[in-house]
C-alpha cells in the first residue's frame, strides 16, 4: 500500500497557517494578548466607580476659602433629577480628568466669571442621559460661590469640527453648554457633538 | 503503519476553508475600519451689526473700536455675488488690545479669501491638507505662540481674532466671499449691511457730555449688568465714516437697475454689462444699501450664462430658468407615495405625536389618484399593506387607524427598512416617491448614503425631520442624493403649513432626464471638456438649473434644454452670442466646489481600494482653489515683517490656529477595547479545544 505524505500538496504558507493554529502557544497568546487590552479600559472602570464612590465627599470637602484653583479641582455640582444625571465636575477637561468626572472647560469661562461656561463628559459614561434631556428642562448647577437653576433652550447636533467655531461665537454671554459625542451609540470615534445650551433661569435658588 | 501527524486533520481543515477563514478575517478587520467624519453645515444665523470689531474691557465689557472707513466691491456675475470687503478700524485707546472682529454673511456664502493687516503684521488665512494643518497648528502651540487667533467656517459669520493691537495703530481687514444672488418675483435683489458700528457713534456724544469717562461706555450686549440705553444715531454732521461702494453687473439681461434705498449712478457698457456707483452726496452709514435688478422677462426662456478667461481655459457658468408656470394648470402625474416612519425609542412622546400628526396632514393632501404605503421601523420593519393603497375613502381611513395604533421603541435600523422599501415596485405610469419621517439618530451614515445611491432607481427621497435635534445633515444628505428635498417639523411649527408646502413641491411639474446640447454658430455640436454637476439634477418649478463647465474656448452659438415634463417632451432654444470674456477669479472657485461635491459623493459611494485616490483629489481641488473641503482645512498663517540688518524686509512666517477646536473627545474607546479582548478570547477558546479534540 502506497502511503503519500498528507502535508506534501500543502503550500508552504497555509502549512504555517496550520503550524500556528496547532500551536498550544496560540490560544495562550491570545489570551495573554485580550489580558492587555483589557487592562487600560478595566483601569478607567474601575477609576471610575472609585471616583463615583469619591464624589459626595471630594464636594463635601472642597476647598472653600482658596484663591487659586488647580486642573482636577471639583468645581461644580450638575443635576437633572427626571434623567438620573447627578455628577460632580471637576476643573479643565483633561483626559484623565474626563475619565474621573465631567469637567469645566478652560476653553470657556471660569466659574462666576461672565462668558460662555463649556461643560464636557463622555457620552458613554456621565453624559450618557444627556440624550434624554429635552427642551424647557431645568437642570441645576451649584458651583462654589452660587447655586442657579438653568433651563434647556436648545439642544444642537455639530460636526467636530465646527465645535470651536461654534462655541466662539456663541452671544449669549450667561450661557452654560453641555458638550458631548454624538451619536450616543457610535462604535469609534463620533463625528459630531451634541450640544445642550442652558440659559440661567431668572431667580437664583439660595 | 503510518502514523498520522497529530497536525494534518487541521492542515486540512485550514487548507478546506481558507477562504471562509480568509473572509472571517476580513470581516474582523473591516469591523475595526472607521467611518470617516463627513463635513457639513451647522445652520447658524447671525442677527445684529455689520462688521464690528469688539475688544473686552477691565470689566468684561465688550467695547467697539472706532471704524474709519468702509469700502466694497460687489461683482455680479450671472446668479451669484462676489464681494470684496476692506474695513479699517482704529486703536483709539493707551492700551494693546484683542479684539474680535465679526461680520454677517448671507445665507450659503463662502469666504474666498482673507487678509489682514495690522502696522506691520499681514495675517492671511490658508488652506491646507487636514493633517497639514493640524501639525502646523500643533507646532505653534507647542512653542507657546498665541499671537493672533483666525476663525473662519461659521455658517453665516465671518469672524477673525487679533491680538497686540498697539495704541493708535491701524487695522485693515479685507475679505471677499461668493454667495448666490436671491431671486424672487422675477427680479434680482441684494442687500448689503451697511450700518457699521452705529454704536460707536454714540460714544462720541457721550464723551461730549460726560468728559474723559472712556469705561462708561454702554455694553453690546444686552445681558450685562449696566443698564442698556438703545444707542441714537449719529448726526449727519458728526459723522465719521463714510462708505464707498461699486458694483459690476455682468451676464444679466437688465430691463432696469434700481436702489430703493440709496441714491446711485448706473453706467451701462453693452448689452449685459454694467457699473453701479452709490452717489457720494448719499453714503451715510445709516441704513442697508438694496439694489435690484430686473431682467427682461420676454426672453423667457431665461438663460444667464457668465465666462470668464483662466490660464486653464475658459470657466463658466450657465443658469437656466426654465418657464415651467405654463404647465401648472395640467393634469398632475399621479404618484406612488411610501412614508418610512421611525417608531423607535428616541422618537418617544411629542416627536412621534408630531410625526404621526404629519403623516395624516400629508394623506389628506394627496389626490384621489394617487397610491400610497406606510412603512413603520424601529429593531425591524412592518408595512400597512404589501405595495400600495388607493388614497380614496376606504384606503385613508384604514391608514388613519394604523397611525392611531402606531407605539415606539426599539433601535433606529433604518437601513434594512430603506431597503425593503425602495425594493418595492415601480411603476412606468406613477411617480414613486419615499418619504422618511424621523429624527435620525443613526450612525451609519455612509451605509445609508451608499444604499440610496445604489437602489434609488427612478424613484425621489423627501426626509421630515422630526423632533428637537434631527440630524438636519444625514437628512439633507439622503434627500440630496434622493433627488428630493428635506423638510423639517419642529416643535413650535404650524404642521399644517410644512406640509401644504411640501405637498406643493412635490406636486410640481418637473422637469426630468434634462439634457443641454450646444451648437457652435456654424450648427457643429460643441462638447464641453468638464460640466458640474454630472449628473443634471431634475428640475423643480420655479427653480433654476445652474451648471458649471470648463472649456477650451468661449462658448458661442446656441445651447438647448430639453426634458420629459409629465411624459412629454419638451425643449427650449437659446441664442448666445458672446465674443469676449473676461476674468472672474470667484468663478473657478465655484467650479472647485462642484467638483468637491461631486468627488465627495463618488467617495461616499466608492470602495476601499479607489478611495485613496478620490481623496487625493479632493485634497488637490481643496488646495488648488483654497477650499474648506472634508480633508482639507483653514490655518490662519502670520507674516511678520522683520527689518534685517541690512535695512531689508523679510516676512517671517508665524502659523497659530484655533484654540477651542483642542477640545478633547467626548467618548473613551473603553467599549471598544473590552470589546476586542473578548473577541480574542472568542477565537483563542474554539482553537483551543480543536487543538484537544485533533489531538486526542
Amino acid at each position: 500500500m502506497q502511503h503519500t505524505d498528507p502535508t506534501a500538496a500543502v503550500a508552504p504558507s497555509t502549512y504555517r497557517l496550520g503550524n500556528l493554529l496547532a500551536s498550544r502557544w496560540f490560544p495562550i497568546g491570545l489570551v495573554f494578548a485580550s489580558l492587555l487590552i483589557a487592562v487600560r479600559p478595566v483601569y478607567h472602570l474601575t477609576v471610575r466607580t472609585v471616583s463615583q464612590w469619591q464624589a459626595e465627599r471630594l464636594w463635601r470637602e472642597r476647598p472653600r476659602d482658596q484663591q487659586l484653583v488647580f486642573s482636577g479641582d471639583p468645581v461644580a455640582w450638575l443635576r437633572h433629577t427626571a434623567s438620573g444625571l447627578d455628577t460632580l465636575v471637576l476643573l479643565d477637561g483633561s483626559e484623565e480628568n474626563l475619565n474621573r468626572f465631567p469637567c469645566w472647560s478652560m476653553a470657556g469661562a471660569l466659574p462666576g466669571q461672565r462668558g460662555l461656561k463649556i461643560i464636557l463628559g463622555h457620552r458613554d459614561a456621565h453624559f450618557r442621559e444627556l440624550g434624554q434631556i429635552g427642551h424647557g428642562d431645568t437642570l441645576d448647577l451649584q458651583t462654589h460661590s452660587a447655586a442657579m437653576r438653568y433651563v434647556v433652550d436648545n439642544i444642537e447636533i455639530i460636526d467636530k469640527e465646527n465645535l470651536g467655531d461654534h462655541l466662539m461665537a456663541a452671544q449669549d454671554r450667561n450661557a452654560v453648554v453641555l458638550v458631548t459625542c454624538y451619536p450616543f451609540t457610535y462604535t469609534g470615534p463620533a463625528p459630531q457633538r451634541y450640544l445642550i445650551w442652558l440659559s440661567p433661569q431668572n431667580e437664583p435658588l439660595v | 503503519m503510518f502514523m498520522k501527524p497529530p497536525t494534518a486533520p487541521l492542515l486540512a481543515f485550514v487548507q478546506q476553508h481558507r477562504i471562509a477563514l480568509a473572509k472571517t478575517a476580513f470581516i474582523f478587520l473591516a469591523m475595526w475600519c472607521l467611518l470617516t467624519p463627513a463635513p457639513a453645515a451647522s445652520g447658524y444665523t447671525q442677527h445684529g451689526s455689520a462688521g464690528t470689531f469688539t475688544y473686552q474691557n477691565d470689566q468684561h465689557h465688550n467695547l467697539q473700536l472706532p471704524l474709519k472707513q468702509t469700502k466694497v466691491h460687489l461683482e455680479i456675475t450671472g446668479d451669484t455675488v462676489h464681494s470684496r470687503v476692506s474695513q479699517t478700524f482704529f486703536n483709539d485707546r493707551a492700551a494693546n488690545l484683542e479684539a474680535l472682529y465679526r461680520f454677517p454673511l448671507p445665507d450659503n456664502a463662502t469666504v474666498t479669501d482673507m487678509m489682514m493687516r495690522v502696522g506691520k503684521r499681514i495675517i492671511r488665512g490658508e488652506v491646507q491638507e487636514k493633517v497639514a494643518a493640524q501639525k502646523t497648528y500643533e507646532a505653534a502651540k507647542s512653542s507657546g505662540r498665541r499671537t493672533s487667533l483666525l476663525e473662519q467656517k461659521v455658517q453665516n459669520l465671518f469672524e477673525t481674532r487679533v491680538a497686540n493691537i498697539q495704541p493708535g495703530e491701524e487695522v485693515t481687514i479685507t475679505f471677499s466671499y461668493l454667495a448666490p444672488l436671491a431671486r424672487t418675483d422675477n427680479r434680482y435683489e441684494l442687500v448689503f449691511p451697511t450700518v457699521f458700528g452705529r454704536r460707536y457713534h454714540m460714544q462720541h456724544s457721550l464723551e461730549n457730555d460726560a468728559g474723559e469717562s472712556h469705561y462708561t461706555l454702554h455694553p453690546m450686549d444686552n445681558t450685562a449688568e449696566a443698564p442698556l440705553v438703545h444707542p441714537p444715531l449719529v448726526a449727519e454732521n458728526a459723522n465719521q465714516h463714510f462708505v464707498t461702494l461699486t458694483a459690476t453687473i455682468e451676464g444679466i439681461p437688465a430691463a432696469d437697475i434700481l436702489s430703493p434705498s440709496h441714491d446711485i449712478f448706473v453706467d451701462q457698457y453693452g448689452d449685459r454689462r454694467f457699473a453701479i456707483e452709490l452717489s457720494p452726496v448719499d453714503n451715510l452709514p445709516n441704513r442697508d444699501f438694496v439694489l435690484q435688478i430686473e431682467p427682461f422677462i420676454d426672453e423667457e426662456p431665461q438663460l444667464s450664462l457668465v465666462q470668464s478667461q483662466g490660464h486653464d481655459g475658459v470657466h463658466g457658468m450657465l443658469t437656466v430658468y426654465p418657464p415651467l408656470e405654463d404647465v401648472l394648470g395640467e393634469e398632475r402625474t399621479p404618484k406612488d407615495l411610501v412614508f418610512l416612519i421611525d417608531t423607535s425609542g428616541s422618537m418617544d412622546g411629542q416627536p412621534l405625536a408630531q410625526a404621526k400628526q404629519g403623516l395624516k396632514a400629508c394623506l389628506a393632501m394627496l389626490n384621489p389618484r394617487d397610491r400610497f404605503n406606510i412603512v413603520r421601523f424601529s429593531s425591524d420593519y412592518s408595512s400597512y399593506t404589501n405595495t400600495y393603497d388607493n388614497a380614496d375613502g376606504a384606503g385613508l381611513d384604514g391608514a388613519n387607524t394604523y397611525i392611531d395604533g402606531l407605539a415606539s421603541g426599539g433601535g433606529t435600523e433604518l437601513q434594512i427598512a430603506l431597503s425593503h422599501v425602495l425594493d418595492l415596485p415601480e411603476s412606468p405610469e406613477r411617480v414613486k416617491m419615499v418619504v422618511v419621517l424621523t429624527d435620525g439618530d443613526v450612525g451609519n451614515e455612509t451605509n445609508l448614503l451608499a444604499l440610496v445611491h445604489q437602489r434609488l432607481g427612478n424613484a425621489r427621497l423627501f426626509s421630515f425631520g422630526i423632533g428637537s435635534a434631527p440630524n438636519e445633515h444625514l437628512l439633507n444628505r439622503i434627500s440630496e442624493q434622493g433627488q428630493g428635498v428635506a423638510n423639517f417639523l419642529r416643535a413650535n411649527e404650524d404642521i399644517g403649513q410644512v406640509v401644504a408646502g411640501f405637498m406643493e413641491t412635490v406636486n410640481t411639474p418637473v422637469l426630468t432626464d434634462v439634457t443641454i446640447d450646444m451648437t457652435d454658430l456654424a450648427g457643429n455640436p460643441i462638447e464641453l471638456d468638464t460640466i458640474y454637476p454630472g449628473k443634471i439634477p431634475d428640475l423643480f418649478l420655479g427653480r433654476p438649473l445652474r451648471l458649471l463647465f470648463t472649456h477650451h474656448q468661449a462658448l458661442n452659438g446656441h445651447i438647448a434644454v430639453g426634458g420629459y415634463l409629465n411624459g412629454r417632451w419638451v425643449q427650449y432654444d437659446y441664442a448666445v452670442q458672446q465674443g469676449r470674456s473676461s476674468r472672474l477669479p470667484g468663478l473657478e472657485k465655484l467650479i472647485g466646489a462642484a467638483q468637491v461635491k461631486d468627488l465627495t459623493a463618488a467617495y461616499v459611494t466608492a470602495d476601499y481600494d479607489t478611495r485613496p485616490a478620490i481623496r487625493e483629489q479632493i485634497v488637490a481641488i481643496g488646495l488648488q482653489y483654497q477650499l474648506v473641503t472634508q480633508f482639507t482645512s483653514r490655518v490662519a498663517v502670520e507674516e511678520r515683517l522683520e527689518k534685517q540688518a541690512d535695512g531689508s524686509l523679510v516676512s517671517v512666517r508665524v502659523p497659530v490656529m484655533r484654540r477651542a477646536n483642542a477640545l478633547p473627545a467626548t467618548a473613551t474607546n473603553d467599549f471598544n477595547m473590552l470589546l476586542l479582548a473578548c473577541l480574542l478570547i472568542a477565537i483563542a477558546v474554539p482553537v483551543s479545544v480543536l487543538q484537544h479534540v485533533f489531538n486526542r
